[in-house]
C-alpha cells in the first residue's frame, strides 16, 4: 500500500500518465478520488473560461510606475546632452589661444614682410655724411682736392642730399642691397681698366 | 502552386483569422500587439502559400506559426521592459452572461480572476496551457512545435495549472 498520491501525480494522471501502482491507489484511497476529481473539475472551469472570448485590457499605470518608468529615460537623455556638451566643447578653440595664434601669425607675417622689403633700414636711412663722401672723392681724385674742387663738391652734395630727403618722405620701397659677387667685380674692374 | 482544388487564400483567412487574433491576443497583453502580430502570421501564410510546399494542416501550421511569432516579439527587450514596468493589469468590460451551468456556478469576479491569473503566467506556461488545453495538442506535439522536452512541457502544464487553481481557491469558486 503506498502513501496517498502527491498533486503532482494526481495531475499527470489526468494526463493519462501515471504508474499501474499508482492507478490502483487512485482506486481505492478515497481521499485520492476526491482530490483528483477536484482537479479534474477545476481545469474544466479554468478551460471553458479562457476558451471564451478574450476580456479587453485595461493597462493602468500609477503615477509612482510613471515616475520610476521616466527615470532610465530621462538618464539617457542627459547623459546624452553631457556627451555632445563635452564633445562640443573639447572640438571648440578657446579664445585665448585663438588671440595667441593671430599675435603669432601678425608677428610672422611682420618679419617677413621686413625680410622682403627691409623697412627696418628704410626708416633709419642716415644721411650721408659729407666728410665721408668728400674723403671719398679726394681718395678717387688722388689726394689733389683743390679750393674750387671742394667748392663744387660742395654743391652738389647739398643738392643731391634735398633731393634725397624728398624721396625718403615718399613711400619708397627699396630691396635690401645683395653683396656684389667675386667674379662680377673682377669682370667690372677688367673693363674698366 | 494553388489549383481549383486546393482551398484559396481567402478561403483560408476567413477561416483560421478569428482563431490567430484570439491567440495573439491570449499570447500578448497589448491589443495592437496582437494585431500586428496576427497579420505578421498571415503574411508569413501568404508565403507559404504561394510556395509548392505546403503544410498538409493549414490549421496546425498557423496554430505554431502564431504561438512562435507571439514568442519571439515577447523575448524583444523593450517588451519585457514595458511588461515589468507597466502597473496593474485590470480586465475591463468581461462579459457577464455565463454560457454553461458550470459557469453560472463560476461568478464573473472568479472569472475576471482567472483570466488575471492566466495573465500573470509566464510566456512558456501560457504557450503550453494553450496548446495543451485550448487547442487540444497532445503533449508530444506540444514539445515538437516548442522545441523543449516532454518532461518540460509537463512541468510547465503543472505549474501553470497550479497557479490557476489557486487563482480559483482564493475567490471560492473552486472546491
Amino acid at each position: 500500500m503506498i502513501r496517498c498520491l502527491e498533486d503532482k501525480t494526481l495531475f499527470l494522471l489526468s494526463e493519462g500518465e501515471a504508474s499501474e501502482e499508482q492507478r490502483s491507489h487512485l482506486k481505492s484511497c478515497q481521499a485520492c478520488t476526491e482530490r483528483y476529481q477536484e482537479i479534474v473539475r477545476d481545469l474544466r472551469l479554468i478551460t471553458q473560461t479562457l476558451q471564451r472570448e478574450v476580456p479587453a485590457l485595461r493597462l493602468t499605470t500609477s503615477s509612482g510606475s510613471i515616475f520610476f518608468r521616466s527615470l532610465p529615460i530621462a538618464a539617457g537623455v542627459l547623459l546624452a546632452i553631457a556627451l555632445m556638451w563635452g564633445e562640443s566643447r573639447l572640438w571648440r578653440p578657446d579664445s585665448s589661444s585663438e588671440q595667441t595664434l593671430s599675435g603669432d601669425i601678425s608677428q610672422f607675417l611682420e618679419q617677413v614682410a621686413d625680410a622682403i622689403f627691409d623697412r627696418g633700414s628704410m626708416g633709419e636711412v642716415e644721411p650721408a655724411s659729407s666728410d665721408s663722401d668728400l674723403a671719398s672723392v679726394q681718395v678717387a681724385l688722388g689726394e689733389n682736392c683743390s679750393d674750387d674742387c671742394r667748392g663744387l663738391f660742395n654743391e652738389s652734395f647739398a643738392a643731391n642730399t634735398k633731393s634725397k630727403t624728398k624721396a625718403v618722405d615718399r613711400p619708397v620701397i627699396t630691396a635690401k642691397r645683395r653683396p656684389i659677387e667675386p667674379a662680377m667685380q673682377r669682370m667690372v674692374s677688367d673693363r674698366t681698366e | 502552386m494553388p489549383d481549383k482544388e486546393t482551398p484559396s487564400f481567402e478561403g483560408l483567412y476567413k477561416a483560421h483569422h478569428l482563431k490567430v487574433q484570439r491567440l495573439c491576443r491570449m499570447l500578448l497583453r497589448d491589443l495592437a500587439e496582437a494585431e500586428e502580430t496576427g497579420q505578421e502570421v498571415f503574411l508569413k501564410m501568404f508565403k507559404q502559400y504561394q510556395t509548392a510546399s505546403w503544410p498538409n494542416d493549414w490549421s496546425a501550421w498557423l496554430t505554431r506559426v502564431t504561438v512562435n511569432a507571439c514568442h519571439d516579439r515577447r523575448k524583444s527587450a523593450w517588451w519585457k521592459w514595458w511588461r515589468s514596468s507597466n502597473g496593474e493589469v485590470q480586465l475591463a468590460d468581461y462579459p457577464s452572461s455565463a454560457r454553461t451551468p458550470e459557469q453560472e456556478a463560476l461568478g464573473r469576479e472568479q472569472q475576471i480572476h482567472i483570466w488575471h491569473a492566466f495573465r500573470e503566467l509566464s510566456g512558456r506556461q501560457q504557450e503550453v496551457f494553450v496548446l495543451r488545453y485550448l487547442e487540444g495538442w497532445s503533449t508530444e506535439e506540444v514539445a515538437k512545435t516548442l522545441a523543449i522536452s516532454e518532461g518540460s512541457v509537463k512541468n510547465h502544464l503543472f505549474r501553470a495549472v497550479h497557479r490557476l487553481r489557486e487563482a480559483l481557491k482564493k475567490n471560492g469558486a473552486g472546491s
